[in-house]
């Protein structure tokens, strides 16, 4: 009886509401709640099946080369130290060392690598256009060639054309080792580094492959597994990963504010079953738009696909596996903290976790269900058969990283409850000097203004 | 079970502030008021009473329980804090409905409970109406309720009329004075009139300590002869009030009527029957409280 209480409170609310309204606007933007334009069908031969990233030496190893160049030219280098895009610029002994890396891998004397560099520093009328198939050209044995402009006036590079390639004694893993240590000298979060090096194998998916996949998302998935996995990435990134945060804050304030506390707490129902009931109403709450969303999403393609037998369980299923665990872990962050606090603090640290994590994006599907991911990505739609392989293969990472979460969920609702039990008690004052601390800095400001 | 508090040499601080100083009380069923000033610590003892803050040291026992048995003690006290107020969107059935739950009742019994006590407090006509709607006076009556709920043995009600107006305030005492028949009230005010009509056994509360246990009449007894009132021409009351103790005065055309309190006795005196408000200033200056910063800048009105 206590739970229909709880939940009758948080959705007759107005952010109830505003939470489902974001939920399926976020939804429907990505166009998450429809994929009746994303069939799969069975592939033809001699059709184009797009990529993939394959760990194959002789594509990476020439493929990272060309990009490690490319950019020490520039001096001009991308990385992603904890998930965010960063401009690096390195300093002339540190350019120095990748000239050095650059020159380990192609055998070419560092002077050439350094006036290669300089060409078009010094000669302003002769450019390299680093695309392939125009001044830097990969050839048939994988090598790139580095070319000058031969319709140039200068004399000395008339004509003259270097070829960078990565030398044949090079062993893969030596390859590795000097590109993992060009990402630690541009501080780490490059796709030099070992494990991201496989962003450069990619290769083209053959027919036989493409069929194969089709008959695993067809067998294994049923089809419908593949589209609910689909609509389980953008439902975990873009709403049961940062969105009940926000119900579990304003719900673990409501007491407070409506001078409810001192009520409640004189009670005789005991604060582990007042506290994990809230826990679970609001779950609910969360879940129950998301379940009936994930429905719309899944019977959209449920008459694309007759005569094949589809699981029909498979959006609850996915809803339960892999949305539910983050809706958990930011509810219970949030009743937790706000408890703890009595400030709406726990919506800034689940928030820029959140950010965090969304911009860690997907540099391999391992890493995109490792342990710590709030949201796991298995962003695969049906032009590539749901990657159904990748999936299985990865399976139990994912199911690591979501009995995690539920695990530490259930762990914040217990520190919740203690937090619960003390404060009814008067025991814990923690509170107030929180709140006192952001009374002092909003004072503070308030005097640095005037 | 027994039917009373026992309060021995009890401690609270707050920090290094101490809040209650060796309180020692023993509370019987009926009312029992508890009279301080603001931040005297009534509310720290009704709170401590309530469960809802640890005492430092000493014993309280609630009806033959220990207070550290706080669940126990959570089944057989109702509790109206001072800033009492509910959910503002829930009607008053719900909210009725809601701690009912948190108190342990059934179905059935919530459902008889709760229309015996809106019937009690003349809210039932009220029940779906909003939190929000509800005056200061039925928001009261409300929160008397809702304390009741659970049938307790000890009712704890911390400064349920302030802010309500005279009718509301009658109407209120009469609840409490009704409700007391069966079990201990204890009630917690700083208005010397809600004691007067209500209780006959009463504490005063000063700076944590407890300068007076009694009956009503042992403390009206003790300000007996000392109770003086004369009418002056209202250019004397600053003069007045240098010299005399005033607990009330008002106008009377173009002289004040004054009420005071005065060891000595003069000619142009009027001896009085002390009141409750003259017996609680008697004895607050008698055990050498500083009493500066009670106003009487106004003529007329109430203390």
């Amino acid at each position: 009886m206590l739970f229909w209480k709880e939940l009758k409170k948080i959705v007759i609310g107005v952010p109830y509401f505003l939470f489902v309204v974001v939920a399926v606007f976020a939804l429907y933007s990505q166009g998450a709640l429809d994929f009746s334009k994303d069939k799969i069908t069975k592939p033809e031969p001699n059709k184009d099946y797009g990529t993939k990233n394959e760990e194959i030496p002789e594509v990476i190893m020439p493929a990272a080369l060309q990009s490690l160049f490319a950019e020490f030219k520039e001096n001009n280098y991308k990385t992603y130290p904890i998930g965010f895009f960063k401009n690096v610029k390195l300093d002339k002994d540190e350019q120095r060392k990748i000239a050095e890396i650059i020159s380990k891998i192609t055998g070419n004397d560092i002077n050439e690598i350094y006036s290669l560099q300089n060409f078009s520093e010094s000669d302003g009328d002769i450019s390299f256009d680093m695309e392939i198939n125009t001044d830097i050209q990969s050839n048939k044995n994988g090598d790139f060639v580095i070319s000058a402009d031969k319709g140039e006036d200068k004399e000395s590079l008339r004509g003259r054309t270097i070829s960078l390639s990565v030398r044949d004694n090079i062993s893969y893993s030596e390859f590795k080792e000097l590109m993992q240590r060009a990402d630690n000298i541009l501080g780490g979060g490059s796709e030099y580094a070992a494990e991201a090096l496989i962003s450069y194998g990619s290769v083209p998916v053959s027919y036989e492959e493409a069929l194969q996949r089709y008959q695993l998302a067809k067998n294994n998935d049923k089809i419908t597994r593949g589209y609910a996995r689909l609509f389980s990435d953008y439902a975990a990134v873009m709403v049961s990963s940062i969105l009940p945060v926000f119900i579990a804050v304003i719900m673990s304030m409501k007491d407070k504010s409506a001078k409810m506390s001192e009520l409640i707490y004189i009670r005789k129902e005991s604060g582990i079953r007042i506290v994990s009931v809230r826990f679970i109403a609001i779950i609910t709450a969360v879940m129950i738009p998301l379940i009936i969303l994930s429905y719309i999403s899944n019977i959209s393609v449920w008459n694309m696909y007759q005569g094949i037998k589809l699981d029909y369980l498979a959006p609850l299923k996915y809803d339960f596996g892999w949305i539910l665990p983050s809706a958990m872990i930011v509810t219970a962050i949030g009743m937790c903290l706000t408890e703890l606090t009595n400030t709406p603090i726990a919506i800034a640290i689940c928030g820029l976790w959140w950010f965090v994590d969304i911009n860690l994006g997907i540099k391999s599907v391992a890493a995109s269900c490792s342990l710590f991911r709030l949201s796991p990505r298995h962003n695969a739609a049906g032009n590539s058969y749901f990657r159904t392989q990748d999936f299985i293969d990865n399976f139990p990472r994912l199911f690591n990283n979501r009995l995690f979460f539920i695990g530490l969920s259930i762990l914040f609702v217990i520190v919740t409850v203690i937090i619960y039990e003390a404060k009814r008690k008067g025991k814990l004052n923690g509170d107030n000097k929180i709140k006192r601390a952001f009374a002092s800095i909003r004072h503070s400001k308030g005097e640095f203004k005037a | 079970m027994n039917n009373y508090i026992e309060i021995k040499n009890l401690n609270k601080f707050y920090g290094s502030k101490q809040a209650l100083t060796d309180v020692n009380l023993t509370i019987g069923q009926g009312m029992f008021g508890l009279l301080g000033r603001n931040g005297a610590g009534k509310t720290t003892l009704m709170k401590t009473l309530a469960t809802l803050l640890q005492k430092k040291s000493g014993t309280v026992n609630i009806c033959g329980i220990p207070i550290e048995e706080d669940k126990k003690i959570r089944r057989i006290i109702g509790y109206l804090p001072q800033e009492f107020s509910m959910y503002p969107s829930m009607k008053i059935l719900e909210a009725m409905d809601y701690l009912a739950i948190l108190s342990g009742l059934g179905k059935q019994e919530r459902k008889e409970r709760i229309e015996i006590l809106l019937n009690k407090v003349n809210l039932i006509e009220y029940s779906y109406k909003k939190i929000n709607a509800l005056s200061g006076g039925m928001k009261r009556r409300l929160g008397i309720a809702q304390a009741l709920l659970n049938n307790p043995k000890v009712l704890i009600v911390d400064e349920p009329t302030a802010g309500l107006d005279p009718e509301e305030r009658i109407r209120f005492r009469n609840l409490l004075s009704e409700i007391a028949e069966e079990r201990i009230v204890i009630l917690s005010t700083h208005i010397v009139g809600d004691i007067e009509a209500t209780c006959e056994n009463i504490a005063i509360l000063d700076n944590g300590k407890v300068l007076y246990n009694g009956t009503v009449d042992e403390l009206l007894a003790n300000a007996a002869g000392k109770v003086f009132s004369l009418i002056t021409d209202r250019r004397q009351l600053p003069i007045l009030k240098t010299e005399l103790f005033i607990t009330s005065m008002h106008a009377q055309g173009k002289d004040v009527y004054v009420r005071f309190l005065s060891e000595n006795v003069t000619s142009d005196m009027i001896a009085c029957e002390p009141n409750i408000e003259d017996a609680y200033m008697f004895y607050l200056k008698k055990n050498g409280i500083k009493l500066s910063s009670l106003s009487f800048d106004r003529i007329g009105g109430e203390y």
